[in-house]
């Protein structure tokens, strides 16, 4: 029961490595722990922002929730990662963002969920946030009748 | 002639302006159109008052007539907010007047239009970029954005937007900033561009500064201009014309939808209302308690608070069916709860109308126990589950939680977990304090310092939802604390659909 997915990478605020604020070249990348998506997405790199990196990209992904014991608790990483002029790519922060914020309670199918993290960098520290939306697109054979729901883009 | 008038608080009616005269007509179709200020906040309460004008007066200006000698037709009332939503925004009301009891005269109808203008609704998005500015940053380059501010009463400047900070450049160039005309006034007015070297110290230095009105930053992009940045110099009095220019790139006029294009288009916002009912209030029966229900009929700091908001929404809810909360309280089967029905029932929180939220609040201080402690995340989470369920049905609503309290809360920590849950769905939550304690915790709540809200999860607020004012004076004068809270549920609507791209039901994208 697989499910298609559409994350888009929106922007990131407060961005800090080594001590400076990141000046450029800032993308994300989305995965899940358990392999429940085919590949981790990317979003492109913002050349111009320094520390409020902005994306705006639409990445599409097949998603299973898969067995009941683990969706309880499986999560979405988020990570922002800087690509320094040397083409090496280092880790700003990451989220970890539990599936059920998006499947969960208030989900409809098609709601655009337009969510928000705070970024952990790898000594624990807080190091700015990320805003991402997801969305579940829906299964054609869900739709009742061409009705369109309202709120649903 | 048609005279319109705005009744105001005191009961008086001010003169808003008058249509032209139409002669010999028994169904006249007025072409003169009346301009009034949309105001969210208020009951709008328009009185119209027809007339026949005597030939005598007939090639005389409108202005100039004395109302008294002319014939008194018949006089109609509504609220604006009742035309505005409407689909075709007009009214149709039925003229009453001085006619003795018992008499039963059909005076005639006046139908009422309003549309919005479109000046109100348009948008000038600028791209900014500025070459040769002075390096103020001692090892590197300087860290420039732009702070833009309105002229009021011809000293004072009140910020009105700024741009996002370009590291070290001295050759910058910044995203395009949006400007509403509600925040430029006119395009002739003037504004005040500083260019500020960003310190993470918050003390920003000045680089320059320059006034140009919105229609000159477009004649400057027309014409490819640039301006110089000038540093009012402390000696001399003199300002210093600096190398440093600002240049528009781009500037371009769009048109918005606007509160009002939403609403008239079947968008509704429902009302929804949680009550205090811990112990610090004191006992009901006490005159000092802050649910004392005064028999001559003042109306406590609750029933003000819930009169003056319902009273203004309850015009944009077509089923005026509003779900009623209380929280704190112990209710007849002795357990305490936070999210108790305020009309008693076990079934179905919604009372109807305003009236029903009192006989309700009155009610439930009869039956229900005050006790402790306070707790905001119950009536959040009904809220929000209220909220998310109407994702589901075909009609788009928009939800506004009113919480009233005395008191401090007891478990920040869920509440601010609840409220980031709840700051995806379409809910705003409208906090009013009342009683004398320190409102501290409300005001993080409130987050208008730009600290947005994490709960314990490391999930953040994806907005503010939060608004909070403390009730302190019920007596002031002419404006009244709630309606602060009100003049704010436009803009958090609108910041709303406009992230997610909806736009009015049926309504093409521009």
């Amino acid at each position: 029961m697989s499910r298609k997915i559409e994350i888009t990478g929106i922007s990131a605020e407060d961005l800090v490595y080594k001590k400076r604020r990141v000046k450029k070249n800032a993308y994300g990348a989305f995965d899940t722990a358990g392999k429940y998506m085919k590949q981790p997405m990317r979003t492109s790199v913002d050349e111009i922002s320094g520390n409020y990196p902005m994306w705006e990209d639409k990445l599409e992904t097949e998603f299973s929730p898969g067995k009941e014991a683990v969706t309880a608790t499986s999560v979405m990483y988020v990570q922002v990662l800087c690509r320094s002029s040397a083409g090496e790519d280092h880790c700003v922060g990451t989220a970890r963002v539990p599936v059920k914020d998006f499947t969960g309670e208030y989900a409809l199918e098609g709601f655009l969920h337009c969510l928000s993290y705070r970024l952990w960098d790898e000594s624990g520290c807080r190091n700015g946030i990320v805003n991402f939306s997801v969305r579940i697109l829906p299964d054609k054979s869900h739709l009742k009748s061409g009705l369109r729901l309202f709120w649903l883009r | 002639m048609a005279v319109m008038y705005l009744r105001k608080k005191d009961g008086k009616l001010e003169e808003i302006g008058r249509t032209e005269v139409i002669l010999n007509s028994l169904n006249p179709s007025w072409i003169e159109k009346i301009t009034v200020s949309f105001q969210f906040e208020v009951v709008q309460t328009l009185v119209f008052h027809v007339y026949d004008v005597d030939t005598r007066y007939h090639n005389v200006p409108v202005k100039t007539l004395k109302l008294k000698d002319q014939d008194f037709l018949g006089e109609a009332t509504c609220v604006l907010s009742e035309i505005m939503t409407r689909p075709n925004r007009t009214v149709t009301l039925s003229l009453t007047g001085n006619v003795r009891a018992g008499v039963n005269r059909n005076l005639g109808t006046l139908s009422v239009l309003a549309e919005e203008t479109v000046a109100s609704k348009t948008v000038a998005e600028i791209n900014f970029r500025c070459v040769n500015l002075d390096n103020k940053d001692l090892f590197s380059k300087s860290d420039p954005f732009l702070r833009i501010s309105r002229i009021v009463e011809s000293t004072a400047a009140v910020p009105i937007c700024r741009t996002e900070v370009v590291d070290n450049n001295l050759n910058p160039m910044w995203r395009p900033v949006c400007l509403t005309m509600q925040q430029f006034g006119t395009k002739d007015t003037p504004l005040v561009i500083e260019c500020f070297d960003f310190n993470t110290s918050g003390n920003h230095e000045l680089i320059g500064r320059t006034e140009k009105s919105v229609a000159e930053l477009e004649r400057l992009c027309l014409q490819k201009e640039a301006v110089n940045f000038v540093y009012p110099s402390l000696s001399h009095g003199r300002k210093k014309i600096l190398k440093g220019q600002l240049i528009v790139d781009r500037f371009v006029e769009k048109v918005q939808y606007s509160f009002l294009d939403y609403i008239s288009s079947g968008f509704e916002l429902n009302f929804m209302v949680a009550v205090d009912f811990t112990a610090s209030n004191g006992d009901p029966r006490t005159p000092n308690s802050l649910h004392y229900i005064d028999p001559s009929g003042r109306s406590n700091s609750y029933q003000q608070a819930i009169m003056e908001v319902g009273e203004v929404i309850q015009f944009y809810d077509s089923d005026k069916r509003f779900p009623a909360w209380g929280f704190g309280g112990r209710t007849s089967d002795g357990s305490v709860s936070h999210a108790f029905n305020l009309n008693g029932a076990s079934y179905g929180d919604e009372v109807v109308g305003v009236e029903g939220i009192m006989t309700a609040y009155a009610s439930a201080l009869r039956n229900v126990a005050l006790a402790g402690p306070t707790l905001f995340s119950h009536v959040v989470d009904r809220a929000a589950h209220t909220a998310s369920q109407s994702l589901s049905q075909n009609s788009p609503k928009y939800y506004v939680l009113l919480i009233i309290t005395d008191g401090v809360l007891t478990d920040m920590a869920g509440t601010v977990d609840a409220l980031v849950r709840a700051s995806d769905l379409p809910l705003s939550v409208l906090i009013v304090g009342v009683g004398n304690t320190d409102f501290r915790q409300m005001e993080i709540l409130d987050a208008d310092n730009g600290r947005r809200l994490e709960s314990s999860t490391g999930r953040i607020a994806t907005r503010d939802i939060v608004q909070f004012v403390p009730m302190k004076d019920i007596h002031s004068g002419q404006v009244s604390v709630v309606q602060a809270l009100l003049e704010e549920l436009p803009g958090q609507f609108l910041s709303y659909v406009r992230t997610r791209n909806i736009n009015p039901v049926g309504a093409p994208a521009i």
